[in-house]
């Protein structure tokens, strides 16, 4: 483990109670614009990821009650996504993530603070 | 196949009395009855846990028909931790991508933004 302490390093725990995953971390960005970074596709796909992959969106809509469809694709594979954007808030993003196929939901919340 | 003898480690470790044996072995080997020592279980409950961390490769028995003392096998706990340390990168790696994106923002925006809430998708 690296002691250093780095404020743009991401903190990931889990919760011991829960099936929760928390991750935090800081970013030189007013919540406003990492909200965009969220919510506009042309922004999204160009640090979703993972590195290697390029990502098509298919369908967008990033409202509360919204939905949002994308595939990444490399090396001749194509991963499908899809979901729906339940909250869409002035910093606060909660949305569903199914990787096509699988049958289940992961539920994101993403809350940003100044 | 690496991702079946993951599942059977995760699982092995799912259970708490398992996770206090293997905390009991990562200080030295140990008898089943010597693990047993500290629960109010049987000798044939703590035969079991102990036959599910071997399973797992987590946990041998050697011969020695007398004691057959318990070793953990920490080397397994690699596997984990290669597991996880992946995920951990490619989140790191995301959100450096990210930060990309904000630098770029923050050059081409006045500092005062206003809000917009309910904006969606703005060009």
């Amino acid at each position: 483990m690296n002691a250093t302490p780095n404020r743009h390093q991401v903190s990931i725990e889990a919760d011991p109670n829960l099936p929760i995953i928390r991750m935090t971390r800081d970013f030189d960005a007013t919540p406003t614009q990492l909200m965009r970074a969220h919510t506009d596709p042309a922004l999204f796909v160009r640090w979703v990821g993972p590195n290697g992959m390029e990502t098509k969106v298919l369908d967008w809509d990033a409202t509360t009650g919204g939905r949002w469809r994308y595939v990444s694709g490399g090396d001749g594979e194509e991963y499908g996504f899809h979901g729906s954007f339940h909250e869409i808030g002035e910093d606060r993003i909660v949305q569903t993530f199914t990787f096509d196929g699988q049958g289940y939901a992961k539920l994101d919340a993403l809350a940003a603070e100044l | 196949m690496a991702d079946d003898r993951l599942s059977r480690v995760f699982a092995a470790l799912a259970d708490p009395t398992r996770r206090d044996m293997v905390a009991r072995l990562a200080v030295g080997d140990a008898t089943v009855g010597e693990l047993a020592g500290p629960y109010d279980v049987s000798i044939q409950a703590v035969s079991k846990h102990v036959k599910v961390l071997a399973d797992a490769g987590l946990v041998s028995q050697s011969r020695d028909a007398q004691r057959r003392p318990c070793h953990l096998e920490a080397e397994v706990f690699d596997l984990m931790t290669k597991w996880i340390e992946r995920y951990r990168r490619q989140a790191q790696e995301r959100y450096e991508r990210l930060d990309a994106i904000l630098a770029e923002m923050r050059d081409d925006e006045p500092p005062t933004h206003p809000r917009h809430p309910q904006q969606g998708a703005a060009s």
